[in-house]
């Protein structure tokens, strides 16, 4: 993936997507706090069998000690490398599909979930990784979906419905970024030559 | 010359933060009226049925076509224009899941809930942080309210409720988190200008 990364980005797209990696890392290691959290209540709450509890309580308990040398990685000041963050990123995809697949498929109530994940990711990775992130969940969502949704006309609105919410939030998430850095780049390359500063989106009128 | 420099006080801060990322509302708006009108339009048998349906999705495609309009005019609308905009799109989504569209499903057991998660996410990322609390409470409180009405029996009971409520909430809290982030990553920003402008005003470059 790391060659891929390399291939696909050019230098100074390297180097503004380690910055915004570097400051957004945490907002991925809270949204899977909180996908930890839930899952280990969900799994309490409502175990389906012995087996799938078991695998269920150590994979959730494996992504939280991952998560938790991220975060003490972050709170150090430390550099965590881009395979990481995105290869952990990964986890999380696959953890919610494998509570989706043990919970019903697509009668699952866990795919909410997707919807945190994939916005924690689209709110730092470049536009290319999270494109294609989210496109590769929405075809593995789609092929999981595939059993329920065959022959019956309202599941398959209620799919392709899903799926575009899924992809709202990742552009969404794409697409705030985008401005951010605008925003960013616009106050950083600001020229001198006026006595007075000018903000930034001073010319705002109201409506 | 001396250089002054200009620092934003909060509430211009969010009269910026609202300037440009009115899109992403507006951006959520056209998805939300993509799905609406798809279901409407695929779920369709009778033309009377659908000419009824399809009137409050043309006010909500042309309010927004408004906004995009201005916001690509570089006059975007002011805090409570976006404010009432917002609580037209709760409103839309929680009178589709109230009527039971597409198919008679309500409260619960009606799927189109998830109209939610890009609404309330573009919500998190233009307001701040009080507001935003105040958008997820009024997010989780109609959906209750709404679920509690229809009956908790179908549709997968508290569980599937409790389920909904907890990745709303992360998802507007992951909203709000980055929009602070970015707050700060622009503050410091400022400060490194300020820096840079002190030292030219002393060393008399400028």
């Amino acid at each position: 993936m790391g060659t891929y990364i390399r291939n696909k980005l050019s230098k100074k797209e390297m180097e503004t997507t380690a910055e915004e990696l570097r400051h957004g890392q945490i907002v991925i290691v809270t949204a899977r706090w909180a996908l930890v959290l839930a899952g280990l209540a969900l799994l309490m709450w409502r175990p389906v069998d012995l087996a799938a509890f078991t695998i269920g309580i150590l994979v959730v308990l494996a992504l939280a000690v991952v998560n938790f040398f991220l975060h003490v990685q972050i709170l150090r000041d430390r550099p965590i490398a881009r395979t990481s963050v995105y290869g952990m990123s990964v986890a999380d995809l696959l953890v919610i599909t494998l509570i989706v697949i043990t919970r019903e498929g697509f009668n699952a109530h866990t795919f909410v979930f997707y919807y945190p994940a994939v916005l924690a990711y689209s709110l730092v990775f470049p536009g290319r990784i999270s494109l294609l992130l989210t496109a590769g969940l929405m075809a593995v969502y789609g092929l999981i979906s595939m059993p329920e949704v065959m022959n019956v006309e309202l599941n398959q609105q209620i799919l392709v419905t899903r799926l575009l919410m899924i992809a709202a939030v990742s552009y969404l998430g794409y697409r705030y970024r985008l401005v951010e850095r605008r925003r960013l780049e616009a106050l950083s390359s600001s020229s001198l030559k006026s006595p007075r500063a000018q903000p930034i989106g001073c010319e705002a009128k109201g409506g | 010359m001396s250089y002054q420099l200009y620092v934003p006080t909060t509430a211009e801060e969010e009269i910026e933060d609202i300037f440009y990322g009115q899109i992403n509302i507006i951006g959520a708006r056209w998805f939300l009226i993509a799905g609406v009108l798809l279901l409407t339009l695929w779920g369709a048998h009778d033309v009377r049925d659908v000419q009824i349906k399809i009137l409050p999705i043309i006010a909500l495609i042309a309010l927004n076509f408004y906004l995009h309009g201005r916001y690509m005019m570089e006059r975007p609308a002011g805090r409570a224009l976006i404010w009432l905009s917002s609580l037209i799109d709760l409103l839309v989504i929680s009178a589709v899941i109230s009527l039971g569209l597409p198919q008679g499903q309500f409260g619960l057991e009606n799927p189109l809930f998830i109209f939610y998660y890009p609404v309330l996410l573009a919500f998190a990322l233009v307001f701040a942080r009080l507001i935003t609390a105040i958008g997820i409470s009024m997010v989780c409180f109609a959906y209750v309210g709404i679920c509690l009405f229809a009956g908790l029996e179908a549709g997968g009971g508290m569980y599937a409720l409790v389920i909904r409520l907890v990745t709303l909430v992360a998802t507007g809290i992951v909203g709000a988190m980055y929009w602070r982030i970015q707050r700060e990553a622009r503050r410091k920003a400022q400060t490194a200008r300020g820096s840079l402008l002190h030292e030219v005003t002393e060393s008399g470059i400028g």
